[in-house]
């Protein structure tokens, strides 16, 4: 079973390419496959970018908290903001087999978190929003 | 991400280099804007450098593409890494598009249309 890792993000978008870089070092430290890491990268993506975007509705500065720790040959990443209450689980399902012209732009994201991550669990506790996610690794 | 542009006869292609996600995507849908402006309306995107795509640049494929067929053109795409394929099939894009294993076929495919 691995440390926990815990990173903290300032809500700005260019704080994406550090937390990248972070679970890149993470995927790598624990043998972690490509594909393993592909949806990690994308889910963590599209869960931060949402909190970032839609989150606040002030100019302040917020952290963002990312736990990560690999056990029992599961991955299992926690992110944790203090951001308007949201369950991301409760967002309406984009149509995706409408045709191009009918097509929505949003929803998309959270889709392809449910799709990617093998379980997810929200809760919200006292003012922050807590979404876990899990991936189980092929390896042994 | 480097996204590098070549023309051949009145078909734009960009190749994209690298990840396309929301700090990114921003310049793919410049690049496309700006095709627009200068009256193109055909388009291959070629994808075998393309290593990641998140929302933000599924996004900008949709957008684009509405846009370049209400001019009477498209977006046709190349080369798709599995991993990518992946996300496309994952939120029902892949029969939105033509998609092509290669540059060459997706050429092809725009000279050979009966329009």
């Amino acid at each position: 079973m691995s440390k926990k890792v815990i990173f903290e993000l300032k809500n700005d978008l260019a704080e994406l390419s550090r937390l990248n870089k972070s679970i890149e070092e993470f995927a790598e430290s624990n043998h972690l496959s490509a594909d393993i890491l592909f949806a990690l990268n994308l889910s963590l993506e599209e869960i931060v970018t949402n909190v970032i975007s839609y989150g606040y509705d002030d100019d302040d500065d917020h952290k963002i908290l990312v736990r990560i720790q690999f056990s029992n040959g599961e991955v299992i990443v926690e992110v944790e903001d203090d951001g308007a209450p949201f369950n991301p689980l409760e967002a309406d399902e984009p149509d995706i087999d409408k045709p191009l012209e009918d097509r929505q732009i949003g929803g998309l994201g959270i889709h392809l978190v449910k799709n990617y991550m093998d379980d997810l669990e929200y809760k919200r506790t006292g003012d922050k929003n807590i979404l876990m996610m899990k991936k189980k690794s092929e390896i042994a | 991400m480097k996204i590098s542009e070549d023309k051949k006869g009145e078909i734009v292609i960009l190749s994209l280099n690298g990840k396309l996600d929301v700090t990114t995507s921003g310049d793919f849908e410049t690049k496309i804007l700006n095709m627009i402006d200068k009256g193109e309306n055909k388009l291959i995107v070629d994808c075998c450098q393309l290593d990641y795509i998140s929302s933000s640049g599924l996004r900008v494929f949709i957008v684009g593409s509405k846009k370049l067929k209400n001019l009477g053109g498209e977006i046709v795409i190349s080369s798709l890494k599995d991993s990518i394929r992946n996300v496309f099939d994952c939120v029902g894009f892949s029969p939105l598009f033509r998609i092509y294993d290669s540059e060459e076929e997706a050429l092809k495919s725009y000279y050979t249309q009966n329009r």
